[in-house]
């Protein structure tokens, strides 16, 4: 296994984009990314494109075939589109990284792209439900936000937990959102403001949910030699893990943890030699505000039944004892689903490169964490600054 | 509260005993391929529940609605559907004026439950199951 390096990236803004098909959201950002890689497209060996719902939401498959089309990529190369539901963009990027990494070829490009906003809430709802276990889970008529109001109560009568403890989760996110250009609603609110949002999935209400989301991000992944050609700091790929887990809720005998995501950050930190405490900067998968807790306690960065007391405390927020989500995470950034894997770590790269609109001073190892279905799939990727 | 609950059919792995809330292809646990109808009493205790108030195309007709996961006393963990009293016979106004407070007082983590009814939605059984203080087998 050889080092991995991103050298270029790109992202178009997340909200809504009518105008813009999905092949051409993947397009736009992907040409970013080669343009700033400095490489040529000749040199591209491979393209991994993460998309979980083209299918249902916009009658469109084998997209990875066509954004190489559109991007006049060479002809003979790999194009695969990858699904693992939310975490479907990570996969891509642990695809691509592999490729590079065992010697497949010297340079990849990996895109993720999702088109959610012109469908009603309950076509979204239904699509998304397509990454439940459909015999088990599904027919009861649980939905992702319900599987979070789950969590949450289970939490609740492990650690205790209040309407505001998880409040300050949101603010976080939605404030940080405020800051990044990309972000699709960040807001400044108030805990009276979370409190009366409808309710979704009790207890989760409106604002404790991400939104639908158009977007894309991508980002070109190259051999040590090919680094050089680019323009930019480099940001080499320390560990890239992918794990998996019960698919049906039933099967989590701790509804308050996420085992892949366990499993995934153990093997991240050994395979990249370091800590939980050395990580500056972490994008993590906050697609409901309960998520964010569980998460950043299954990563190893909070201790257990601490997620909400530490974001209360500011110790997850810029300038704590570890940057959560200063993108404005899924909350406010928005959650393409498809793309959301790939965009953190095109969050994460700008903040290593210290070019980042909502920077984290100093910022010089960072995490991202993309989570699938219930729990099904999970990428954690660390990635650090070349010095 | 001293209704009697249902019991409920899962699928017990001739290889190794596993139980099974739907009948498999093959057993994860030993990739057994043959399952005994096993009929268990559908009482358990409430591992935790949610209000689904925005719910996907299949069940747009049923909302809103409580989903709960339910530790089955025989040792199986299932998803289900759960209400209670109050919420079957309350009215849509006394629903909305604060009945949610007081469905919300009767389920917790923990309460024993049973298996009261079930639905039949598009070909799939849904399990019913309500909260009782006292709750006897059939």
């Amino acid at each position: 296994m050889r080092p991995v390096y991103i050298s270029g990236i790109g992202s178009t803004a997340f909200g809504r984009h009518h105008d813009m098909s999905i092949e051409s959201l993947a397009t736009q950002a992907s040409s970013q990314a080669i343009k700033e890689s400095g490489l040529a497209r000749e040199q591209l060996g491979a393209l991994y494109l993460g998309n979980f719902i083209s299918g249902p939401l916009n009658g469109k498959e084998v997209l990875a075939g066509i954004v190489a089309d559109r991007l006049g990529l060479p002809g003979n190369i790999p194009c695969t589109k990858v699904e693992g539901a939310c975490a479907s963009g990570g996969i891509a990027f642990r695809h691509a990284w592999l490729a590079v990494a065992y010697g497949m070829c010297d340079a990849a490009l990996v895109v993720g792209v999702e088109k959610m906003t012109h469908a009603t809430t309950a076509e979204v709802t239904s699509a998304l439900n397509c990454a439940m276990d459909n015999e088990l889970d599904g027919p009861n008529g649980l939905t992702f936000p319900g599987l979070f109001g789950l969590v949450w109560r289970a939490y609740d009568r492990a650690f205790g937990l209040a309407r505001d403890d998880v409040s300050a989760v949101v603010i976080k996110n939605k404030r940080h959102g405020l800051l990044n250009p990309l972000a699709q609603m960040g807001g400044q609110l108030s805990f009276d403001e979370i409190a009366a949002s409808a309710m979704i999935a009790d207890p989760l209400q409106l604002f404790d949910c991400c939104p639908a989301t158009d977007g894309a991000a991508a980002l070109v992944l190259c051999s040590e030699a090919m680094y050089r050609e680019s323009r930019k700091q480099p940001v080499r790929v320390l560990a890239s893990v992918q794990t998996s887990g019960a698919p049906q809720i039933a099967k989590h005998l701790d509804l308050c943890t996420f085992e892949a995501t366990v499993s995934a950050a153990q093997q991240a930190y050994a395979s990249a030699k370091i800590g939980a405490s050395q990580i500056d900067v972490v994008e993590l998968h906050d697609c409901f505000s309960m998520a964010e807790i569980v998460d950043s306690e299954d990563l190893g960065l909070v201790p257990r039944g601490q997620g909400a007391k530490w974001a209360a405390e500011g110790r997850t927020d810029i300038g704590g004892d570890v940057a959560i989500n200063p993108s404005g995470g899924l909350l406010a950034k928005g959650h393409p689903v498809g793309a959301t894997g790939v965009a953190q770590i095109y969050e994460v790269v700008r903040q290593l490169r210290g070019e980042h609109d909502n920077q984290v001073a100093g910022a010089r190892t960072g995490l991202t964490h993309n989570l699938g279905g219930t729990g099904v799939a999970c990428t954690v990727n660390i990635l650090q600054a070349e010095q | 509260m001293t209704r009697a609950a249902l019991d409920i059919n899962v699928f017990r792995c001739q290889g190794c005993g596993a139980l099974h809330e739907r009948r498999p292809v093959i057993c994860p646990s030993c990739l057994g391929e043959v399952f005994d109808d096993h009929s268990v009493p559908g009482v358990g205790t409430l591992a935790s529940w949610t209000t689904i108030r925005k719910p996907p195309l299949a069940h747009r007709g049923h909302g809103p609605y409580d989903v709960a996961v339910i530790d089955l006393s025989v040792g199986l963990r299932i998803t289900g559907r759960i209400v209670s009293e109050t919420h079957e016979t309350g009215s849509q106004a006394e629903h909305q004026a604060g009945l949610q407070a007081r469905r919300q007082a009767e389920l917790r983590v923990g309460a024993p439950v049973g298996l009261m009814h079930r639905i039949d939605s598009g070909g799939e059984t849904i399990n019913v199951f309500e909260v009782m203080e006292t709750v006897t087998e059939q």
